[in-house]
C-alpha cells in the first residue's frame, strides 16, 4: 500500500468533516424531520386539507406541499388557531395575502371558472338582435377585492356596438359579488380581463 | 371531460392580471322590471312589449333594465335604467297621444334592443275582403286597418319604399296591366306607355326604376331613367325574367330568371354588369326581397312536397336556408326595414293570412284573422 495515495484523501475527508461540524455549530436550532421539511410545515399541511374545497385541482398531497413551501409566517398559524383568534382558513388567507405567491396558483383555475360560469349565467341577449351582435368582441377589466366585491368595471376594448358593450358590463354587474378569493390567490385585489 | 372543460375555459395568467373568455351569450329575452305611477298605462304597454318576445317581466333575480313611468299632468316621463349603470335615458310622451303605448314601446325597444320604429311600423297588403283585391294598411298587431285604394279591380306586384313614402303596384284592367304609384295619399299612373308592365321598384335616390315589361312577347327586366324618361332592357338574356327589386344601397338588383330552365333567384351587380345565381335548393323560386341592411335576401320557393316556403339567403356565408315548413304555402316575404324580421302570407289555417317571423323562423305571430284572403304584404317602418 502506497502511503502517498492515502494522505491527500484522509486530509480532504478531515477538512470536509470539520466544515460540517462548524456549520452545525453556527445553526444549532434548525431541525429536520424524516422528509427533510421544516417540522412546522408538516403540521400546517395537515390543517389545510380540512379547509380546502373538495373539487380543488392538483391532488391533496401536491397542493399541501406546493402551496405552503416557504410561506412567510407559516409557523405562526398553529398558535393563532389554538388560541381561537382566527379560523384555519382565515389564518392561511392572512398569510398568503401578504404577497408571498410563489407556487400558489393551484386553486385559481377552478375559482376563475366559477366567475366565468356566473357571468355566463347572467349574459343574455334576445334572438331578435343575434345577427347584428354575433361575432362582436369586447374586453372589460374587472377589478375585484379579496372578499369578492367588484371595485371597478372598465371597458378596455369596445366592440363598437353600444348594446353589446352594455350587455357585457351588465352581465358582470349582475353576477357580482363573486366568491372570496381562494387560498391560492394572493393579494388584496386582482384584475381580470374578461373577453366577451 | 375535465380536460375538455379546461380547454374550453381558456384562462391564462400574465403577471397579476388574469384573463377569462366568455364564449357566447344566452340568446334569451331581456329581464325587465317596469313600474308606473298610473297602473292603467301598463296593460297595453306590456302587451306590446310581450308581443316582441324580446322581454321577460316575470322572473327572479336581477333585471337587465328598470323602467319607471312617472306622470305629471298630461305628460308621462319614462325612465329606462340599464343595470350596467352606464346608461340612463328618459323621455316624455303625451298621455293624450292616441299612439301613446306604441310610441313608448318603440322607444323602449330602441333603447334596449337598438331596433327602431317597430310598433309604429305599418304593413301594406292586398286583401279581397271587398271581393276585389284592394290595398290596405294595418299596424304590427293587425289593428288600425285602413283601406288605401278603391279601384274595384285586381292589385298585385306590391312594392314599397322602406318608410312607405311610395307604394307601387300593378293593376290588372281588362286584359292588360298598369303600374300605379301611391305617394303621399295620391295615386298616379306611373308608366303610361301601352303594353304589359308589372313589378315596379325605384332606386333609393329615386332616379331609376326597374320593372318587368315585354320584349318580343317575353318578360324582361327594364331599367328606366326617370330624368330622361328612357327605358331599355337591363339584362340581355334569352330567358324570361321578372320581379326585379333594388337593393337598399341601389347597387344591386335581385330578380327571377328562367335561365336554368325554371325560375331561380339572381342578383345583378349594377357596377360590374354581371349576374350571380342565388337559389339552388329548389327548381322554382320567386318574389325576392332585400333586408334593410342588404345582408339577406328572402324569397319563396316551391318544395318537392308541393308547398311554397320562405327561404333566406345570407350573403356573408353564401348560404340559403328554409325558415318555414310543413304548413301549406308560405309566400310574399317582406323584411322589416330596420331589423331582421319578416312578414309573409300563409294559408296554413285555410285562407291566406299575414304572419311575422324572424330570419330563423323561430318567432311566429299571426297578425290577421279574417274570412278573406290577405296577399302580397310589404312592411314599412318610419325611421325615428
Amino acid at each position: 500500500m502506497n502511503p502517498y495515495i492515502y494522505i491527500p484523501s484522509i486530509t480532504f475527508s478531515f477538512l470536509l468533516h470539520l466544515l460540517l461540524f462548524m456549520a452545525l455549530s453556527i445553526f444549532p436550532e434548525q431541525k429536520f424531520n424524516s422528509k427533510g421539511y421544516p417540522y412546522a410545515e408538516r403540521v400546517i399541511t395537515v390543517s389545510i386539507f380540512r379547509t380546502l374545497p373538495p373539487s380543488g385541482g392538483g391532488g391533496k398531497g401536491k397542493i399541501g406541499e406546493e402551496v405552503l413551501k416557504g410561506v412567510k409566517g407559516i409557523d405562526e398559524i398553529p398558535a393563532k388557531v389554538e388560541n381561537e383568534e382566527i379560523s384555519f382558513e382565515e389564518a392561511i388567507r392572512g398569510i398568503l395575502g401578504e404577497g408571498n405567491n410563489e407556487g400558489m396558483t393551484s386553486y385559481a383555475p377552478s375559482y376563475f371558472e366559477g366567475i366565468k360560469r356566473n357571468i355566463m349565467k347572467e349574459w343574455n341577449l334576445p334572438e331578435g338582435v343575434k345577427e347584428q351582435l354575433k361575432g362582436l368582441k369586447c374586453v372589460i377589466l374587472l377589478r375585484m377585492r379579496r372578499d369578492g366585491e367588484v371595485l371597478e368595471v372598465k371597458m378596455l376594448k369596445s366592440s363598437g356596438n353600444e348594446l353589446y358593450d352594455l350587455s357585457a358590463i351588465r352581465a358582470i354587474k349582475k353576477a357580482a359579488p363573486f366568491s372570496p378569493f381562494p387560498i391560492g390567490i394572493p393579494g388584496e385585489e386582482i384584475e381580470i380581463e374578461v373577453e366577451f | 371531460m375535465k380536460a375538455l372543460a379546461f380547454l374550453f375555459f381558456i384562462i391564462t395568467s400574465s403577471g397579476e392580471t388574469w384573463k377569462i373568455v366568455i364564449p357566447e351569450p344566452t340568446w334569451s329575452p331581456l329581464k325587465v322590471k317596469i313600474k308606473s305611477e298610473r297602473r292603467e298605462l301598463l296593460p297595453e304597454l306590456l302587451s306590446l312589449l310581450e308581443f316582441t318576445e324580446f322581454y321577460l317581466f316575470d322572473f327572479e333575480g336581477k333585471s337587465d333594465f328598470e323602467i319607471t313611468i312617472k306622470v305629471e299632468e298630461r305628460e308621462a316621463i319614462i325612465e329606462i335604467e340599464d343595470f350596467s349603470g352606464k346608461k340612463k335615458t328618459s323621455f316624455v310622451c303625451n298621455l293624450n297621444d292616441p299612439s301613446f303605448s306604441e310610441k313608448v314601446a318603440d322607444r323602449i325597444v330602441e333603447e334596449t334592443m337598438g331596433i327602431k320604429g317597430y310598433f309604429t311600423s305599418r304593413l301594406v297588403f292586398v286583401s279581397d275582403v271587398k271581393r276585389n283585391k284592394e290595398l290596405f294598411t294595418m299596424d304590427i298587431k293587425g289593428r288600425k286597418v285602413e283601406q288605401l285604394t278603391e279601384l274595384k279591380k285586381t292589385i298585385l306586384g306590391v312594392r314599397a319604399e322602406a318608410e312607405c313614402k311610395w307604394i307601387s303596384f300593378t293593376l290588372l284592367t281588362g286584359g292588360h296591366s298598369e303600374i300605379y304609384l301611391w305617394k303621399e295619399g295620391k295615386l298616379e299612373r306611373f308608366i303610361t306607355e301601352p303594353g304589359f308592365k308589372t313589378g315596379l321598384s325605384l332606386s333609393p335616390d329615386g332616379l331609376l326604376a326597374v320593372y318587368t315589361g315585354l320584349e318580343n312577347g317575353e318578360p324582361k327586366i327594364f331599367l328606366k331613367d326617370l330624368r330622361s324618361g328612357k327605358s331599355s332592357v337591363l339584362i340581355p338574356s334569352r330567358a324570361p325574367e321578372v320581379s326585379a327589386v333594388f337593393s337598399p344601397d341601389g347597387r344591386k338588383i335581385a330578380y327571377v330568371s328562367e335561365k336554368p330552365g325554371s325560375p331561380a333567384i339572381y342578383v345583378f351587380d349594377m357596377e360590374k354588369k354581371s349576374s350571380e345565381r342565388i337559389s339552388y335548393r329548389s327548381n322554382y323560386c320567386t318574389s325576392p326581397t332585400w333586408s334593410g341592411d342588404g345582408l339577406f335576401l328572402a324569397y319563396t320557393c316551391l318544395d318537392p312536397t308541393g308547398e311554397m316556403n320562405i327561404y333566406i339567403y345570407e350573403f356573408k356565408n353564401k348560404t340559403e336556408r328554409r325558415i318555414t315548413g310543413d304548413a301549406r304555402s308560405n309566400e310574399s316575404p317582406s323584411f322589416y326595414p330596420y331589423g331582421h324580421f319578416l312578414a309573409f302570407t300563409s294559408n296554413r289555417t285555410g285562407n291566406y293570412e299575414i304572419y311575422i317571423t324572424d330570419i330563423w323562423g323561430k318567432f311566429l305571430k299571426k297578425l290577421t284573422n279574417s274570412p278573406s284572403n290577405e296577399y302580397e304584404v310589404v312592411w314599412c317602418g318610419e325611421r325615428q
